[in-house]
């Protein structure tokens, strides 16, 4: 009997519509190096209208598959975490797959932290078929217990799902996931688990992140156009207007999680942690409508007043250079302007070595 | 697997109707497992009461003192389990098959966080039917200032018959304000545009308009008028800071808000009157939002001349300035000096 084995990890597959690439998925987390009888695998499937079913169905006893109507990636994040039983929750997203080690090295960290909440690590980007093709991502992941300063809280980046484990007990505590949150569903717990429990970061890629067509919602997909202004194509609209509802939605659920546990919302830092999504949601509506130039301007320099206890001096130059340019040439000729402090870095990077080396 | 759906049905003094609106629910073919009935009576005076308590036990009746519409929705919601909410007026009924068509919609799109779609107006003095609806299935959604102005153009597609809405945004909504007596739905109706309203072509319900019906006002019924004109302030004034904190860029809360503001606001000043400083409100505003686009000259011009007029005249003789000014079209000459709109070469 399943019942009778202590469970201590649950991995939660969830999947939508990634028939082609769910067995790799499956695959290698089978081929952890993880005692099974202390593993479960959940596939939530949220109703894929392809072959998913078929597909997991294969691997028989050793996958718990789940089919529920379509509800968007919170939901599917809902109905897996009421049924995992594991002590810890590993995250997989249908169309990613993990590297052989993980499992050993998250429930290691687990095992030596106990009070950690969170254990995440660096992942490959793969942007097609060849495996050649694998990049290291380049985020600042950060241990600790990021709530506790400013600075932390404002330089925390948000991975992807495949490279997620929480401990259940905590997990708990950060539900329910809005269910508005069709997409990017995982960037709530993210957000949420900071305030409860310290995290550990391993940098060491464990993950492949798949970069593909219908993966133009996760995020690296989701890099705001940044500058370039929408040119009528309705699907590139599309996709820019659900990227602005996206990036709200995550926003009010973290500040309605934030309020419902006795935070207090208007603290400066808290405020600056919101704003992460008015940002990430304001870089897509600029892309649909350009604004005036006080408009910019003024966007950019609350930005540069809140994120500003998180830069170092060298960033600050830079984004106060940029607040600038934003009064002088508008949104529309900022890129030029981009283009213009490039080369002037450039330019004084050449100095600076040229002098460096002379002094020698 | 179908979720539980809610029909959520608000009544006062509906005695001749409820019946049929109750009915209309009831025959959408769902059993009690799908489909949870709840009917807040807001302090009939009439033979409602005894009407809904036929349909006891399939329908759950709630009874509260008079408190308007919010308070209605407010006490009604706290008594619903269901993760879809549809509600209804207890003067208004459902078509067929409408819970079917919008349960779909809002399964086929998890991402949109309401469902509307057409109606029939009916007019009940003359027995009329007026279909309302879009052309073809449109996505309504606050994403940029120009998203924000079609929204505005098709809000009278969200009538409380016709808009169903997912439990959480009901959530995010409630306790809606007990200032807005009969404009209730609003806040819902706005909450949903600032994630997405699908709305279907089809029509699927029907909207009555009789005398009592707060909103069919008579042109001559200056009263009525200048109360409802006052209720859309208050509805302003709740739906700003709402908006903003759902996230919404101040840009498109104010592409959205302003100019249904200033209008209801001019509409007001000049038949009602009003102080001074409301105008001048109304009037900044109004430059604000129209001409964005203007050059800098025409703005200074517009807020010295405007604002300038707007407090030493009182609002109506003001307005009436106003439109003698629009009505000889001096507005030309001063288009000769400074151009109002720069995006024209």
């Amino acid at each position: 009997m399943i019942e009778a084995r202590p469970v201590l990890i649950t991995v939660l597959i969830d999947t939508y519509n990634c028939g082609h690439f769910i067995e790799q998925a499956v695959d290698s987390v089978l081929a952890q190096d993880f005692p099974t009888e202390q593993m479960e695998i959940l596939v939530v499937d949220d109703g894929s209208t392809d072959d998913t079913a078929e597909r997991v169905r294969k691997y028989g006893d050793q996958v718990q598959y789940f089919c529920k109507p379509n509800g968007g990636q919170a939901s599917a994040f809902n109905f897996g975490i009421e049924r995992a039983r594991g002590e810890i929750v590993a995250f997989l997203d249908g169309d990613d797959y993990w590297l052989p080690g993980k499992l050993n090295r998250v429930a290691g960290e687990f095992e030596q932290q106990p009070e950690a909440g969170m254990v995440y690590h660096n992942f490959f980007y793969k942007r097609n078929e060849s495996p050649d093709e694998l990049s290291v991502a380049r985020l600042a992941g950060s241990s600790g217990f990021l709530s506790n300063t400013r600075e932390s809280l404002l330089s925390y980046d948000f991975y992807p799902t495949a490279t997620l484990a929480f401990r259940r007990s905590v997990l708990q505590r950060l539900l329910p996931v809005p269910e508005s949150l069709v997409v990017q569903a995982d960037a709530h717990l993210c957000a949420c688990v900071i305030f409860v429990a310290p995290i550990v970061y391993i940098d060491q890629p464990l993950t492949v992140y798949r970069i593909h067509e219908g993966n133009l919602w996760n995020w690296a997909g989701n890099t705001p156009p940044g500058r370039r202004v929408f040119e009528g194509d309705p699907a590139a609209r599309a996709r820019l207007e659900r990227q602005v509802i996206a990036s709200r939605a995550i926003g009010v659920g973290v500040r309605e999680w934030l309020e419902k546990n006795g935070f207090d919302v208007d603290r400066p830092d808290l405020r600056a942690f919101l704003m992460r999504w008015a940002i990430s949601s304001r870089a897509a509506e600029f892309a649909l409508s350009p604004p005036g130039r006080l408009q910019f301007f003024r966007y950019l320099l609350e930005c540069y007043w809140r994120q500003f206890p998180a830069m170092n001096w060298k960033l600050g130059l830079i984004n106060g250079w940029d607040v600038v340019g934003a009064l002088a040439v508008g949104y529309e000729k900022f890129p030029r302007w981009e283009e213009g402090r490039e080369r002037l870095m450039r330019r004084v990077r050449g100095w600076l070595s040229r002098a460096g080396s002379s002094f020698r | 697997m179908t979720p539980l759906i809610t029909a959520l049905i608000d009544t006062y003094n509906h005695e001749k109707y409820i019946e049929q609106a109750v009915g209309s629910v009831l025959e959408q073919g769902l059993s009690a497992e799908e489909l949870e009935i709840v009917v807040v009576d807001d302090g009939s005076t009439d033979g409602t009461a005894e009407i809904i308590k036929k349909f006891a036990p399939r329908v759950k009746h709630v009874r509260k003192k008079n408190g308007g519409q919010a308070s209605a929705f407010n006490a009604g919601f706290a008594e619903t389990h269901g993760q879809i909410i549809a509600p209804l007026d207890g003067d208004d009924w459902w078509a067929k098959g409408k819970l079917a068509a919008v349960v779909e919609a809002l399964q086929r799109n998890p991402e949109v966080c309401a469902v509307s779609h057409g109606y029939y107006k009916f007019y009940e003095s003359t027995n009329e039917f007026e279909a309302i609806g879009p052309q073809e299935a449109t996505l309504l959604n606050l994403t940029s200032p120009e998203a924000a102005r079609v929204a505005f153009r098709n809000w009278p597609f969200l009538a409380t018959g016709a808009l169903t809405v997912r439990r959480e945004l009901m959530e995010r909504v409630i306790p809606i304000p007990e200032k807005l007596v009969f404009l209730a739905d609003a806040p819902i109706n706005v909450a949903s545009l600032a994630g997405a309203v699908l709305v279907l072509p089809q029509v699927l319900s029907y909207y009555r308009l009789h005398s009592t019906n707060l909103f069919a006002v008579e042109r001559a019924d200056t009263g009525k008028v200048g109360r409802k004109y006052e209720m859309t302030d208050v509805m302003f004034s709740v739906l700003r800071p709402m908006l903003l904190r759902l996230g919404v860029s101040e840009a498109c809360v104010s592409a959205f808000i302003d100019p249904p503001w200033t209008d209801a606001n001019r509409f007001y000043l000049r038949n009602f009157g009003g102080s001074r400083l409301r105008t001048l409100r109304t009037e900044m505003r109004y430059i604000r939002t129209q001409y964005k686009k203007a050059a800098i000259g025409y703005r200074v011009f517009s807020c010295l001349v405007l604002g300038g007029a707007s407090l030493v005249l009182p609002p109506r003789r003001f307005y009436e300035l106003y439109d003698w000014y629009g009505r000889k079209n001096f507005g030309r000459l001063w288009r000769r000096i400074a151009r109002r709109d720069t995006t024209r070469p």
